[in-house]
């Protein structure tokens, strides 16, 4: 439950970011910031107090001998999976979203909003 | 057919090679992009092809690694995904043409990378059956367009793809929530799998509906709906139009499918208000936004977000709207038809948008003249967009209103508002490109895609009306009769190699018509009210279109194609055996017309056009009204069968009082009828306001009776006949310009129709029958004398004429018959007319209804004699002196009417009989007056002797013509100028003649009556609306803060009301 | 059949003598008002002879030269059409040819070739008279089309024989005592169409000199002459037939038509003209007005 308000904490701090902030720098942050929060989530939703992480290390198969994990001591690894990708995508927008920034820096040298009111109406 | 997963890892692989490889150069990137696309473009097609041709029955289920669906990914391929499939392909490959003719200025292989993958990403999107995978495809899509949205790198691309990225983000934030949240509820990720276990009982306050709020918000997002589309209109501005080309045509309805499936999946509560709230809105205010919009491409992005917003609408109801049987149906093939429609026009508009390339709208002046084949193009997407028949854009409109359940008149009503809001800007962008202009048009790029496009465009708007006429049991007849339309007007232009073959074509062709409708019966079975209108628009048609030849060396190519399009589907209207059939006949010829005037008068033509929308919408509502039942399409013998409200009655009438011209839906016709060509205007008053009274008899005898407050209509459109007779006969005494003098005069005289028709007796019928044939004798003569005096003088300013009885002495004999006819002066053929009317009125002592008409006859005699002073009397000017008679052909239509009116005149029967006979059809066992001799017409009031008034004029006139050479002879002729001008001899003709504001005196007595009043109230009107519009517009207020905050107010809103379940 | 013929001709010179002749009592009254010892009565006789034996040497171009023609035309057939004595079928000449809607239209035969001819001639004064004739006619018209439509619902039929058959028995069936409001609104409009001041601007001696028939001269101007004579009184005979319970014999129908010319002649001379629009508006207030009394009456009837 406290990953949950977190995450959802973190999800709008990352909206009111990208509601107020005039900087695109900052709202680029405020993105990175709700993504996180949301990959908190995927994470919290797979967790069940008291398990292991759903890895297999190889120091527990030579102890058991066998590849097979115990399922009921480990958390769902799904989420798991998932975030894994949600977070590679996640710093690829980031990462487009800079490029872009960039380059709307080296049109108008600046990366204020207010001069990137242009198309309207 | 191809394992469509091997689509998605070609594409894959080919994107990365060509990443890893560009060094091996521009050919090897370019072979590489080209041959994946092809592939893909040829395995999904493959796809499609099995489901059309039912190879494939069952949606194809691909298992990746072999797991089965709830444990592995799996990919799902319908029918509906294949066909959008290729649609996409079709439209990336287009674009990516596009693009490579004009150059791409980043650098290409990351272009053309960015291009698979938003390919790949889409096509993965379309296919998936997994939620979490769909997240990813929809991200990959989202970064391939970020990045191909900013490509241009000039600030404006910049600027849009910034703007993307973060209401992009936000969006697939919410859907990857939407994602987890349900992993997290059901414990599956897959689509068929959580469907089978959640039902919509499960949705009250729990889990499950803020899932669906996650997905429905995020895709709600993606899909451009007001007021979370900022972004999008920017992107439309911004951004490369070959990119926004792919985006809108195909990546949006990749987005669109997502959608409706997600909602089938998760069966979405609420949605259809969800999707009329959104889908309406964003429909509604686009189309006005777009009214004040100046950049063209932002233009064409408002109609795209209002194209989604009728997707979505459609979407709800068909998934969630509790159609039936052919409704669903229907409903389905609008969908599609809408999606193709504006995937194949739209794109092409973007593209033509980037091959001219300029932005603002004035810029695009005269395009169309200057090239024609780019003209034609931009034509075609623009009348399928605006939904114009034959094309497709037409069928998806009126399946999409067949659908609609009754009880939701309102969405009816307020799309087909919003149907006449595009049309009215679309066509005043095309009014300016139509303008003539000269000068070099230039553009840069390949027009190939664009052909292409609409090449499958045409393709598509056959098979839709094809679909339209299979589906819905029409009549098949009148399918082969539009398809045969079209084909001959096809035909008049494709074989026509000169005007000359034009002209000898469209004779043949509507000459062969009449001779099959002769001949063969199974057209116009029994003579009746039917065939008595496609005998009057083929004699009129064939006598106006022999006239138009030595006029139309100055038309253009298209002139006599649309001449006999017009024709025909007049006669389509006039065959019509019910209501839908003849809305599309009606829609043919509204817009093939005003596709004529707009070779002329362009702002004419678009009033005219906005105007008959109006109606043609007015009447497709009516007819929805009409409509009950599983059996949608309503036919004019059983409308007996439904009790309806008086609003179908009056909705459907108000398109044919627009073409009658009635006030106050006049406004159109001055300017249509005084600028057309001025070899269509003949039909445009002759025949086609005709089409008015047809429509109008069909609805009063087989409608009308079954409506409430009937006698009320039947009043009312009285007295608005008989106003329009009074006050448009004012207008047109103080007129300059002879077509606008005669323009005014025409709808004046269908006003006295209109009357007739509202008496609704058969004397009533009677009259509007006799006078619908002789105005288009008369008014057909009085037109094309017009056209010759145009041609020969250059002018249609009436006081620059003057004294042309010295030089077509022909002309002036028939144009005087012709005025002696429309003043209904006797013995010629106008007065019967008259007499008919008047007994009429009096026999149902309509007496303020008689007066006024009767007044605007004597009214009308100001204008006539008006026309007959300042064109053929008074001083003849000296560049006049060398002008010669009308050329052969106008001169023989001429004579031939003239001649008719004086038979007609002294002898009635040649009309009435025919108009006894299409009565008798209508039920009536009389016509109302009943013959007391061979020649004495007798009513209950009076009686008339039209043979006897003929001798008797004609015999006193030669008697006295007699006496006259009896008692003097030896006369001779003086100079014009030779007058007795106190005692001066007069220098030259335009300082004696009169012909400038003949009725000045009068002007002084009526100043209030003329003042425009109408006019001005639609203006103002218009205005008021635009300047609310391009208030309200600044909605979208560019910045990116207000966008976000729109974003969470919706969500908020969505929260709001289904969490809480407002509904 | 022939004899009729015969007898339209004998009307219609007797027409066209007794036209000439109120038009030379005219030219008497109005002398004597003025205090002139005026022409003979006779002198519109003596006029016409003297422009018949006129030779005519110039016309100005076809519809110039037809004009005439159809102005008598347009007289003749007027007077031919309206029933004369009641009950005489000899007298009722050619109303069998068309009831009052034919005869209202065909009144505008003449007066169209009348303007036609006059604006063949060239001249700016000959055209400007039928404008003005036009819009006063769309002015009286409205208060006479009001009474004719108001007569016609009252007794069912249109037909002029019909009308008076529909006031005979007495003096009090006539019209104009049965509807009073719309034999007045009808008699004022008859004063437009005789264009008798105040509403003679159409041909107004002063500004333009006689009006359309300005470049006529000999015998185009007797045929035009006479051609209004004999329309003039088939005009008298029609309101007669209207208002006046019609004629029963050839002397009521002369006292009758004579009592309606007095009343022109006197209005005439005491008033003086107004200008087109100045007509036009008069005609549609106090005659409307009036007559719009009766005809609501009758409507709601």
């Amino acid at each position: 439950m406290v990953f949950f308000a977190a995450s959802l904490l973190l999800i709008f701090i990352g909206l009111y970011a990208a509601l107020v902030k005039r900087n695109l720098i900052k709202i680029i942050i405020g993105l990175s910031i709700m993504d996180t929060g949301v990959n908190m989530l995927i994470i919290s939703l797979g967790f069940v107090k008291g398990r292991t992480a759903p890895i297999i290390s190889l120091k527990e198969l030579f102890k058991k001998g066998t590849w097979l994990v115990d399922v009921s001591k480990v958390v769902d690894p799904l989420p798991q999976a998932l975030v894994l990708t949600a977070i590679v995508i996640g710093v690829a927008v980031t990462a487009m979203a800079l490029s872009v920034v960039i380059r709307m820096y080296s049109v108008k040298k600046s990366i204020e909003i207010d001069d990137f009111k242009e198309l309207k109406w | 057919m191809v394992n469509p997963v091997v689509i998605i890892a070609i594409t894959l692989i080919a994107a990365f090679s060509i990443g890893i490889f560009q060094f091996l150069g521009k050919k090897f990137v370019r072979g590489v992009f080209w041959l994946t696309v092809l592939f893909d473009f040829a395995a999904i097609l493959s796809i499609a092809y099995g489901f059309l041709t039912k190879a494939i029955k069952n949606p194809i289920m691909v298992k990746i690694g072999g797991f089965p669906p709830p444990i592995g990914i799996n990919l799902y391929v319908d029918q509906l995904s294949a066909y959008l499939g290729v649609v996409v392909f079709f439209i990336g490959a287009m674009a990516a043409y596009h693009w490579l003719s004009r150059g791409i200025n980043d650098p290409e292989p990351k272009a053309l990378v960015l291009l698979l993958l938003l390919l790949l990403g889409s096509t993965g999107m379309i296919f998936t059956q997994d939620f979490f995978n769909l997240f990813v495809f929809i991200e990959i899509t989202s970064i391939a367009s970020y990045g191909l949205v900013a490509s241009n790198l000039d600030s404006f691309s910049l600027e849009a793809s910034f703007k993307y990225i973060v209401i992009g983000s936000i969006s697939s934030t919410f859907v990857l929530l939407g994602a987890v949240l349900l992993y997290k509820f059901a414990g599956s990720l897959n689509m068929a799998d959580i469907s089978a276990h959640i039902n919509s009982s499960m949705y009250s306050g729990g889990m499950l509906i803020i899932i669906s709020i996650m997905f429905l918000f995020g895709l709600l997002i993606e899909l451009e709906v007001f007021p979370m589309n900022g972004w999008a209109l920017d992107i439309y501005q911004g951004a490369n139009p070959a990119v926004v080309a792919i985006l809108a045509g195909g990546i949006v309805k990749g987005f669109y499918l997502v959608f409706l499936r997600s909602a089938n999946y998760l069966k979405f509560p609420h949605l259809l208000k969800i999707g009329i709230i959104f889908g309406l809105s964003t429909y509604i205010v686009s189309q006005f936004f777009a009214w004040k919009q100046k950049d063209i491409r932002r233009l064409f992005g408002y109609s795209s977000v209002g194209q989604l917003g009728l997707l979505i609408l459609a979407g709800a109801f068909y998934l969630n709207g509790n159609l039936h049987g052919f409704a669903k149906k229907y409903m389905l093939f609008a969908i599609i038809f809408f999606v193709l429609n504006h995937s194949f026009s739209k794109s092409t508009l973007f593209f033509l948008a980037d091959l001219f390339g300029r932005r603002r709208i004035e810029e695009w002046k005269g395009v169309l003249s200057k090239n024609k084949l780019f003209g034609f193009l931009f034509s075609t997407s623009v009348l399928s967009m605006a939904g114009a028949p034959p094309f497709l854009g037409f069928w998806a409109k009126l399946f999409f209103i067949l659908a609609i359940p009754k009880e939701y008149f309102y969405i009816v009503a307020l799309v087909l508002i919003g149907a006449i809001a595009e049309i009215l800007y679309y066509f005043n962008l095309y009014r300016i490109i139509s303008e003539k202009e000269d000068g070099i048009f230039d553009y840069k790029g390949s027009i190939v895609p664009s052909l292409f496009n609409v090449f499958v465009l045409l393709g598509l708007s056959a098979f839709g009306a094809y679909k339209f006429f299979i589906l819905t049991g029409l009549d098949i007849q009148s399918g082969k009769f539009l398809a045969f339309i079209t084909i001959s007007s096809v035909a008049v232009f494709v074989l026509g190699v000169s005007r000359l073959a034009q002209w000898i074509l469209s004779l043949g062709m509507i000459g062969a018509l009449g001779f099959h409708v002769i001949k063969n019966t199974s057209l116009v079975p029994a003579f009746n009210i039917q065939s008595f209108f496609v005998y009057l628009v083929l004699a009129g048609a064939i006598m106006f279109v022999f006239a138009t030849y030595p006029l139309s060396k100055k038309y253009s190519a298209v002139f006599y194609p649309l001449f006999v399009f017009t024709v025909f589907s007049m006669v389509g209207i006039s065959v019509s055996s019910n209501w839908i059939t003849l809305f599309i006949f009606w829609e043919l010829m509204s817009w093939s017309s005003y596709l004529l005037i707009n070779q002329g008068g362009k702002k004419a033509a678009w009033i005219y056009l906005v105007m008959s929308a109006i109606g043609g919408y007015g009447m497709l509502a009516g007819i929805k009204l009409l409509s009950t039942g599983p059996n949608l399409i309503p036919s004019f013998s059983s409308s007996s069968a439904f009790a309806v409200s008086a609003w179908a009655g009056i909705l459907i009438f108000t398109a044919f009082l627009v073409k009658m011209g009635t006030a106050p839906l006049h406004i159109w016709a001055r300017d249509a009828y005084g600028e057309s060509p001025d070899g269509f205007t003949p039909l445009l008053s002759g025949v086609l306001s005709k089409m008015g009274v047809f429509g109008g008899i069909l609805t009063i005898v087989y409608l009308l009776p079954h409506l409430s407050h009937s006698d009320t209509i039947l009043y009312g459109l009285a007295w608005f006949g008989a106003l329009t007779a009074l006050f448009m006969a004012l207008l047109a005494i103080f007129q300059e310009d002879v077509k606008k003098v005669l323009a005014y005069s025409s709808i004046s005289q269908v006003g006295y129709i209109l009357i007739g028709l509202a008496l609704a007796t058969s004397l009533g019928y009677s009259a509007a029958l006799y006078h619908t044939v002789n105005h288009l004798i008369f008014k057909g003569l009085l037109f094309v004398a017009a056209a010759g005096i145009i041609y020969r003088t250059g002018t249609s300013y009436l006081p620059e004429m003057g004294g042309l009885i010295r030089r077509m002495p022909f002309t002036f004999l028939a144009f005087l018959m012709g005025i002696i006819t429309l003043a209904g002066i006797p013995p010629l053929s106008g007065f019967a007319g008259k007499w008919l009317l008047y007994s009429a009125l009096l026999e149902k002592r309509w007496m303020f209804i008689l007066l006024i008409a009767m007044f605007a006859s004597i009214v009308a005699f100001m204008y006539c004699y008006k026309l007959l002073h300042t064109i053929f009397l008074g001083q003849l000017r000296d560049k006049y002196r060398k002008t010669k008679e009308l050329p052969l052909p106008l001169v023989i239509v001429e004579l031939v009417l003239a001649g008719l009116t004086f038979a007609v005149g002294i002898k009635p029967n040649l009309i009435l009989s025919f108009s006894e006979k299409a009565i008798k059809s209508l039920g009536f066992t009389s016509p109302g007056y009943a013959y007391e001799s061979a020649h004495r017409i007798v009513s209950k009031f009076g009686y008339w002797n039209a043979y006897f008034m003929g001798v008797f004029a004609v015999g006193s006139f030669i008697i006295a013509l007699i006496l006259f050479f009896f008692a003097k002879a030896k006369i001779r002729k003086v100079g014009q100028l030779d007058i007795g001008y106190s005692g001066e001899v007069p220098d030259s003709p335009e300082s004696v003649h009169f012909g400038y504001d003949l009725y000045a005196h009068m002007r002084r007595a009526v100043r209030v009556f003329i003042y425009p009043h109408v006019e001005n109230t639609y203006k103002r009107i218009y205005n008021s609306l635009m300047a609310f519009v391009d208030y309200t517009r600044r909605f979208y207020t560019g910045d990116l803060n207000t966008y976000a905050l729109w974003v969470v107010i919706t969500l908020s809103f969505i929260f709001y009301i289904l969490y809480k379940g407002v509904f | 059949m022939w004899y009729k013929i015969l007898y339209a001709f004998l009307v219609t010179v007797g027409g066209l003598a007794y036209g000439l002749l109120l038009g030379g009592i005219s030219r008497k009254i109005t002398a004597r008002i003025h205090g002139r010892r005026g022409p003979t009565v006779f002198q519109n006789f003596i006029d016409l002879i003297k422009l018949l034996r006129k030779k005519t040497a110039i016309s100005h171009g076809t519809m110039f030269f037809l004009a005439p023609m159809f102005r008598l035309l347009g007289g003749v057939g007027v007077l031919l059409l309206v029933p004369i004595v009641y009950g005489s079928s000899i007298l009722s000449n050619f109303s069998f040819g068309g009831d009052l809607i034919v005869v209202l239209y065909f009144m505008v035969f003449g007066c169209l070739g009348m303007a036609l001819g006059a604006a063949d001639s060239g001249h700016p004064h000959s055209a400007l008279a039928p404008t003005r004739g036009l819009a006063q006619m769309a002015g009286y018209e409205l208060p006479f089309l009001i009474s004719v439509i108001g007569l016609a619902i009252a007794h069912k039929t249109v037909s002029i024989s019909g009308l008076v058959a529909a006031q005979q028995g007495g003096i009090f069936h006539w019209n104009l005592f049965q509807y009073p409001f719309l034999s007045i609104a009808g008699l004022i409009a008859m004063l437009g169409m005789y264009m008798a001041y105040p509403f003679s601007v159409v041909m107004a001696p002063q500004e333009i000199p006689v009006g359309p028939p300005t470049e006529y001269s000999s015998t185009f101007l007797s045929f035009m002459f006479s051609g209004r004579s004999i329309f003039g009184v088939g005009k008298y005979v029609l309101f007669m037939d209207l208002f006046l319970g019609g004629a029963t014999n050839l002397v009521e129908a002369f006292v009758k038509t004579f009592a309606l010319f007095l009343i022109i002649v006197f209005v005439t001379n005491v008033f003086p003209r107004y200008r087109t629009e100045q007509a036009v508006k008069f005609f549609w207030t106090y005659p409307v007005v009036i007559g719009l009394i009766d005809f609501i009456r009758i409507f709601i009837k």
